[in-house]
């Protein structure tokens, strides 16, 4: 085998295998935001149902942006006003965080780990968009 | 109120089809939520959830199977995202209806392209000097055929402006147009089935995040309908996740395409009936 083919190969497993590693975190990350989400919500509606012998749960969330809303809801938890409701709220906000928390995941990793320029500034520009939309009011 | 046992069978329904298709599930949630007395606005809002919920779960398991190009994903969602919120700034302009019916004539058309690329099953053209510099190539264990399938992302200067165009109509019409995603990496970027469904299905959170915040600073999103579709959709879309590692790339495609062709009516009548 010629020797650049040899180094075309070596780098393509290295690059592989830089790939691979950043597959699991991204993996890993995504499964912890569903999870928490799947668990606070599950809570929330065991919660009712042991209270009020149902499971519904008729309640819009009050119009403001995700950041507000989520502080309000830290405070509220942090005041120790914990019941269904709070918890439902709380696993919907963290459904909402995940994709947010894999975009900045992914930017901090290419900027730190990889250090690779083009897609650490590919991630950032999708983070700063996806962070100004989720200002709008 | 909707009976919890209707909404979390049809919940896990739109999250299985979600996971499988890469279109996010609310190609079946909409429609079925509409049908069961909910008003228009809240069931978008409720399948902006949706499709954050299957995209998370289902892309979660495809990232760690290696199936997702994660560059592919990050580069076009950067377009798709960035059309999203110039849609969404247009939405007054243009009328609903006219984009309900030039939005089915497209899937409808990409619908019969994909039929014929599928008999044709032609050579793959070289990787473009963009693409490559884009470092758009990949590779994924493949467990129905039993071995690693590499591949080459190609015409990423088509996919962008393309990416654009569908992050628009997601905007304009308050959906997550994963259809076209997954079209477009398809038909221009060559990729194959399995990573063009799950890579769209990993971008589509984001783009549904977007607009989920939007339905969110409306007060739109009613939680005593999210909590159980989100149950359900991360069940379903679970489901659907084990299924698809282990199918092959025709029958993701024909899965695809059975949906795109629902999809596809959906829009039409929706045009016809004035949304």
């Amino acid at each position: 085998m010629n020797p650049e083919r040899t180094q075309n190969k070596a780098a393509s497993n290295s690059r592989t295998s830089s790939q691979y590693k950043m597959d699991r975190v991204i993996g890993y990350t995504l499964q912890a935001g569903v999870l928490l989400s799947l668990t606070l919500v599950t809570a929330g509606m065991l919660w009712q149902w042991l209270k009020t012998g149902r499971l519904r749960l008729d309640d819009a969330l009050r119009g403001m942006n995700l950041f507000h809303l989520a502080t309000e809801q830290a405070r509220l938890g942090v005041q120790g006003h914990w019941g269904p409701r709070l918890l439902v709220n709380l696993g919907v906000i963290m459904l909402m965080l995940t994709p947010y928390a894999r975009v900045l995941v992914s930017a901090m990793y290419f900027m730190v780990i990889l250090k690779n320029w083009k897609y650490s500034l590919v991630t950032s520009i999708v983070f700063a968009v996806l962070t100004y939309s989720l200002f709008i009011r | 109120m909707i009976p919890f046992h209707w909404l979390f069978p049809v919940s896990i329904l739109a999250g299985f089809v979600g996971a499988m298709s890469g279109l996010g599930g609310g190609v079946v949630l909409t429609p079925a939520l509409t049908w069961l007395g909910v008003d228009i606005k809240h069931a978008i809002a409720v399948s902006m959830l949706c499709i954050i919920a299957t995209s998370s779960g289902s892309a979660s398991v495809y990232v760690r199977r290696h199936l997702v190009n994660l560059k592919a994903g990050m580069f076009l969602e950067m377009f798709t995202i960035l059309g999203a919120l110039t849609g969404a700034t247009l939405t007054l302009l243009i009328s609903s209806r006219f984009l309900y019916l030039a939005f089915g004539s497209v899937l409808l058309g990409s619908w019969m392209a994909l039929i014929r690329t599928k008999r044709q099953n032609g050579q793959p053209t070289p990787q473009d000097r963009f693409s490559h510099w884009l470092e758009l190539e990949g590779s994924y264990p493949d467990q129905a055929q039993g071995e690693t399938i590499h591949y080459q992302g190609r015409r990423a200067y088509l996919g962008a402006p393309a990416m654009f165009g569908a992050g628009m109509i997601a905007g304009l019409l308050g959906i997550g147009a994963g259809a076209v995603k997954v079209l477009i990496q398809d038909l221009i970027m060559g990729f194959p089935p399995k990573v063009s469904t799950t890579t769209s299905n990993f971008m589509i959170g984001v783009t549904a995040l977007a607009g989920a915040s939007v339905y969110l600073a409306a007060g739109l999103i009613n939680v005593g309908l999210a909590a159980p579709v989100i149950l359900g959709v991360i069940l379903g879309a679970w489901l659907g996740t084990r299924l698809l590692v282990r199918l092959t790339n025709q029958a993701v495609r024909r899965f695809f395409l059975l949906i795109l062709l629902i999809l596809a009516a959906e829009m039409v009548i929706r045009g016809l009936r004035g949304a």
